[in-house]
Order: C-alpha cells, then sequence, then structure tokens
C-alpha cells in the first residue's frame, strides 16, 4: 500500500511534535531520532531546570548509513580541530621526518597534496613512506616523533581544499 | 618466566589464552581487527593493539603487522592459537628471525607435518601405522592392481592434487577397477591439471580419534589420552569427548606409544595432536594427520585429564621440563563439549552473524562455558562462526550427556541463530546415546 508523501510528510511531523512534548513534558533533555534517513535532534536549554526552558530542533542533514553487522566504531572524540583525520594505514612507530637530523616531512599550517610524504611509519625495521591521500592545509600533528601507532590511529588533521 | 605475551588470535581461544597468561603472572597483548574493537578478549588483555582492518588478510594473518605490534609492545612471546597462522612455517620462522619465541615447534617440524605425504611418510618410517596404500603415486593400472589385491579391497583411488573430495573413486572389487582408474584419472587431469593418483585402503566406518601430547626441549613426550571426534559435519567437528567409547585401555596404550613415537621421530615440542582413523570392525587405527598447536576441542581432555593444557604449553615453550607427575595421568570421568556456531541449522547452516541481544551462560556443577560473547556483543561476518564451547564433566558418559542437555537447554542466546537446537537432537539420539557411530554419523543423521 503507497502512502503518498504528504502522509509521510505529516506522520514525521507528528511524530517530531511528540518528542517535543515527551522533551518538555521530562526530565530528558535531548533526543536523536533517525527517519527516512535524516537524523534529528531534539535539545532542552539546561539540565536542571524543569521550567518549560526553550527547545531547539537541529537538523543533522548528512545521511548516516550504519552499518548493521559490522561495529564500525570509529574513535571519533570531540573534534575540537577543524579538518578531517589521517588515519595509520598500519601499525609501527611513527617518526615525522626521513631520519633524525633532517627537518619533519610536513609541519602544522603547511599545504599537503595527494601522493605527497606525510611521514614514516616503521615496522620490522622498514621505514614505510606514508603518502596523504587528500590534498589539503595540515591542520594539526596528532602524533609525536617515536610514538607507537596502531592501524586507524589519527596521526594527522588536514582540512582539505 | 615470560614477561608478555602476544596473542595473535581472537575469540574464544583468544581469552583462554589470555586467561592462561594472567594466572601464569604473565602480561598479555591482544591485537585485533577494527571489526572486534569491542571483542572481550581486546578488553580482557593488558594491552591491544589494532592492526588492521576487518578482513583476516590484512589482520590476523598480517604477519608484518602482528611482528610490528609484537616490537612497539616489547613482547617476549608469541601465541597463535589455532586456524590464521598458527601452522604456517614462515610466521614461525620470522618470530625466531626477531626473538620472539613463538609458542609451538620448529617451523621445520610444521613443514613437515603440514604436508599430508610427507607426514604420512615420515610416520612410517617411525613405525607409526598409516593406512596401507601405493607409496607415492600410482604409475599404471597394473601396478593399482597389485597393490590393491595386496592391501585388500575396497580401497580409495585419490587424486594426489585433488581435495575436497574431488577426484575421488570408491573401488569396491576387482572388477571395478580399471574403469574406475581411468575416469579418475580423466576427472582429475581436468580439475587439477594432473592425472596422477595415489591408492589407500578404503576403511569402512572409520571413526575419528586423537591422542594429546605434549612435548619438552629434553626429548621427553608424554600423551594425556584420546578424543573422539567422529560427529563432524563436512569434515568441520561439531562435538568431541573424551574418552572415546569405542576404544579399551589396551588401544589407548597402544594409541598414546604409537603418537609418542610419531613425535619422539620427529624431535616435537609442545603441544601437540595426533589424529587416527579407527577401524571399528577390525580395531586397527591408522595415522592420519597431526596437528601442531592446541586444538578447538582441548577442554575436553583438560576436565578429564585435570589439568590446564595451555599453562603446560606456555611452560614448555619457554623451556621447562616435564614435571614428574604429569605423565601420570588417569582418565576421570566422561566430558562432551559441543562447538556452538552462529549458524541455522534450517537453512543448512548458513552464517548468522549479528547483535547478541541476550546471553546468559550455563552454570552449575561439571559445567564449563568457553566464549566471547556477551550481551550486545556484535558478531563480525568475517571471521568463523564458532561463538562458543560448551563443556561438561560428569562420572560417567550417560550422565555427562544428561548434564549436557541440562546446560544446552539452560542457555539464554537470542539474536543470531544457532547450533544449539541441532546439538539438543544429537544429545537425544538414540545411536548418539549408544555411543555406537562414526564419521558417517551427520549425514545419517535426519535434523528437522
Amino acid at each position: 500500500m503507497l502512502r503518498g508523501l504528504s502522509d509521510i510528510f505529516e506522520s514525521w511531523q507528528s511524530r517530531l511534535r511528540t518528542i517535543i512534548d515527551i522533551l518538555e513534558t521530562s526530565e530528558v533533555n535531548e533526543i536523536e531520532v533517525s527517519f527516512f534517513g535524516r537524523k534529528i535532534r531534539v535539545s532542552k536549554g539546561s539540565v536542571v531546570n524543569s521550567i518549560q526552558s526553550p527547545v531547539q530542533v537541529e537538523n543533522i542533514t548528512e545521511p548516516q548509513t550504519v552499518s548493521e553487522n559490522i561495529n564500525t566504531n570509529q574513535t571519533s572524540e570531540t573534534q575540537v580541530t577543524p579538518g578531517i583525520e589521517i588515519k595509520a594505514p598500519m601499525v609501527g612507530t611513527f617518526y615525522r621526518s626521513p631520519s633524525p637530523e633532517s627537518p619533519s616531512f610536513v609541519n602544522e599550517g603547511d599545504h599537503v597534496s595527494v601522493g605527497q610524504v606525510i611521514c614514516i611509519i616503521e615496522a620490522m625495521k622498514i621505514m614505510n613512506e606514508i603518502e596523504s591521500e587528500t590534498s589539503g592545509q595540515i591542520t594539526k600533528v596528532n602524533a609525536e616523533d617515536g610514538d607507537a601507532i596502531e592501524y586507524g590511529q589519527p596521526i594527522f588533521f588536514i582540512d582539505p581544499d | 618466566m615470560f614477561q608478555k605475551i602476544l596473542i595473535a588470535n581472537r575469540g574464544e581461544i583468544a581469552l583462554r589464552i589470555i586467561r592462561g597468561c594472567h594466572e601464569l603472572g604473565i602480561k598479555t597483548v591482544a591485537v585485533y581487527s577494527s571489526a572486534d574493537e569491542l571483542s572481550l578478549h581486546v578488553r580482557f588483555a593488558d594491552e591491544a593493539v589494532c592492526i588492521g582492518p576487518p578482513p583476516s588478510s590484512e589482520s590476523y594473518l598480517n604477519i608484518p603487522s602482528i611482528l610490528s605490534a609484537a616490537e612497539l609492545t616489547n613482547s617476549s612471546a608469541i601465541h597463535p592459537g589455532y586456524g590464521f597462522l598458527s601452522e604456517r612455517p614462515e610466521f614461525a620462522q620470522i618470530c625466531q628471525e626477531n626473538n620472539f619465541v613463538f609458542i609451538g615447534p620448529s617451523p621445520e617440524i610444521i613443514s613437515t607435518m603440514g604436508e599430508k605425504a610427507t607426514a604420512k611418510k615420515t610416520m612410517q618410517k617411525a613405525g607409526v601405522p598409516v593406512i596401507p596404500g601405493s607409496d607415492g603415486v600410482v604409475n599404471s593400472i597394473g601396478e593399482a592392481y597389485s597393490i590393491a589385491s595386496e592391501i585388500g579391497y575396497p580401497v580409495m583411488l585419490k587424486a594426489t592434487a585433488g581435495g575436497g573430495g574431488r577426484g575421488m573413486r570408491l573401488v569396491q572389487s576387482k572388477e571395478e577397477l580399471e574403469k574406475s582408474y581411468l575416469t579418475a584419472s580423466s576427472e582429475a587431469e581436468k580439475a587439477f591439471n594432473n592425472g596422477k593418483l595415489y591408492l589407500e585402503k578404503f576403511i569402512e566406518n572409520p571413526r575419528h580419534i586423537e591422542i594429546q601430547i605434549l612435548a619438552d626441549q629434553f626429548g621427553n613426550v608424554i600423551h594425556f589420552g584420546e578424543r573422539e571426534c567422529s560427529i563432524q559435519r563436512r569434515h568441520q567437528k561439531l562435538i568431541e569427548e573424551s574418552p572415546s567409547p569405542a576404544i579399551n585401555n589396551d588401544i589407548r596404550k597402544e594409541m598414546g606409544e604409537a603418537a609418542i613415537k610419531g613425535a619422539k621421530s620427529i624431535g616435537y615440542l609442545g603441544l601437540g595432536t595426533v589424529e587416527f582413523l579407527f577401524d571399528s570392525i577390525t580395531k586397527e587405527f591408522y595415522f592420519m594427520e597431526m596437528n601442531t598447536r592446541i586444538q578447538v576441542e582441548h577442554p575436553v581432555t583438560e576436565m578429564v585429564i585435570g589439568k590446564d593444557l595451555v599453562k603446560a604449553q606456555i611452560k614448555i615453550a619457554f623451556g621447562d621440563e616435564i614435571p614428574d607427575n604429569l605423565g601420570k595421568f588417569k582418565l576421570r570421568g566422561h566430558s562432551i563439549e559441543c562447538r556452538i556456531n552462529a549458524e541455522d541449522p534450517n537453512r543448512d547452516f548458513m552464517p548468522s552473524p549479528g547483535k547478541v541481544e541476550e546471553f546468559h551462560a550455563p552454570g552449575g556443577n561439571g559445567v564449563r562455558m568457553d566464549s566471547h560473547i556477551y550481551a550486545g556483543y556484535n558478531i563480525p561476518p568475517h571471521y568463523d562462526s564458532l561463538i562458543g564451547k560448551l563443556i561438561v564433566h560428569a562420572d560417567d558418559r550417560t550422565t555427562a550427556i544428561n548434564r549436557m542437555q541440562r546446560a544446552l537447554e539452560e542457555i539464554i542466546l537470542e539474536g543470531p541463530k544457532t547450533t544449539i537446537p541441532f546439538h539438543q537432537a544429537i544429545m537425544r539420539d538414540e545411536t548418539f546415546q549408544q555411543g555406537d557411530f562414526n564419521t558417517g554419523f551427520i549425514e545419517t543423521f535426519s535434523y528437522t
């Protein structure tokens, strides 16, 4: 049985209203829901105050595909730094320069292009040059020279062009 | 004792090894793929290193990543568990070259016993009974005739390059031999580009009975009795038990001595299992293959001998000598293990990964559950479907079956489909209860 778009939109709106009602009359401060690929977050002003505080509706527009079976628990902590993560593609020891005496491959503020070497990850005495897969500006170097790095660990933040 | 051991594995066996290490005061390092971030072995280990994305080839089979993790964490030894890299000689080799103790035998031994034809020849040289047959490939139909008449029909013609049951022919009598030889050979030629065949005596109604051995670096080798593993589906074991209802003390003694003889002849080191085909009719046993690692079903032996095989394995790897009392074991009571897989027995055992909504393990007297799952755990689809082993121990076989039935009933597991109902059906089966079964049991077992 096909439902018209207007029907769907209407039920969406009434559900939202229900959620806002729940929020206003309870101690719940924030509810996040997904509808048809869209995410909506509804949050109250303050935590303790049970008086009617303004309810904000935030529309997070990027649809998020959640994989059912695979636990894609990305280690995304609250990003204070602008840009996207560059994650380590392997396990090893992180080095910022080709040798102890040389200058670092990249520094914060540098612009890098696709394929440019940004660091070395050493594993089993082999120095692997890690290339950037994005073109952009390095906003943060997230690891120190000599750090032990695991697969998937964010090592740089980059602001893509 | 080792300071720190890296476990190059996952799931229930990684947990098992971590537990043994902790009891020995050894620090543990878990390696994991990004799909296993919330896995129990990662949480129980003292340290954990993410070594790659979900596919095994890029994580649990990724030798450089694992060695790198061992390097970073300053591990002293690496335990390969079972499956994955445990029987890869090159992995054992690389561990040695990088000064990590590989918990297992040498790369040479792993290599020798990993090659079925070579293993058979090696055991035969040591005086271990092997399945009678041709010495290598058969070069002509005439040769096939003479070997077959020597060992007696029925015989099996097998493609030397074959596997998975292909290129095999059962020959009941002399009259069938020529035709079978020609068709098997051309089938093999087409399928494997190699039409060469070898010939073996066909063992009717074989039982799969294996002997657990332990060998130290001083040449001492002992055995811990047998495990009966005939309940198999497509060559995958489902239920194991000890002792075997098919053998008596005399046969046990003979098989144990044969296994020890074989292990000594190759200078074996560590925990190992010698698998035999047992002919219930003639009571003869024949070497089939040797597993140079810890086995899934090791708990069944632990329950009847009252010893910890993982701890023994680690101590041996460290260089300890087998203590005197360890070899003087007595098989006490009866133990059964059911392998619980996340598979749907109603849909031809189709894998059923996904979220475990509810889980509660059974307990009580004589019940042991070796499992890495928990309520809320997401079973990843990338790896094998074993989610737990339910092991019981009791005074005798009947009581053990009874206890297994009770324990299977108690399990609460909601979410994925599992083989629990299938195990329950087998426990109720009269043939199984009588103990008079062989490797053909599951094929003829009707499950609705």
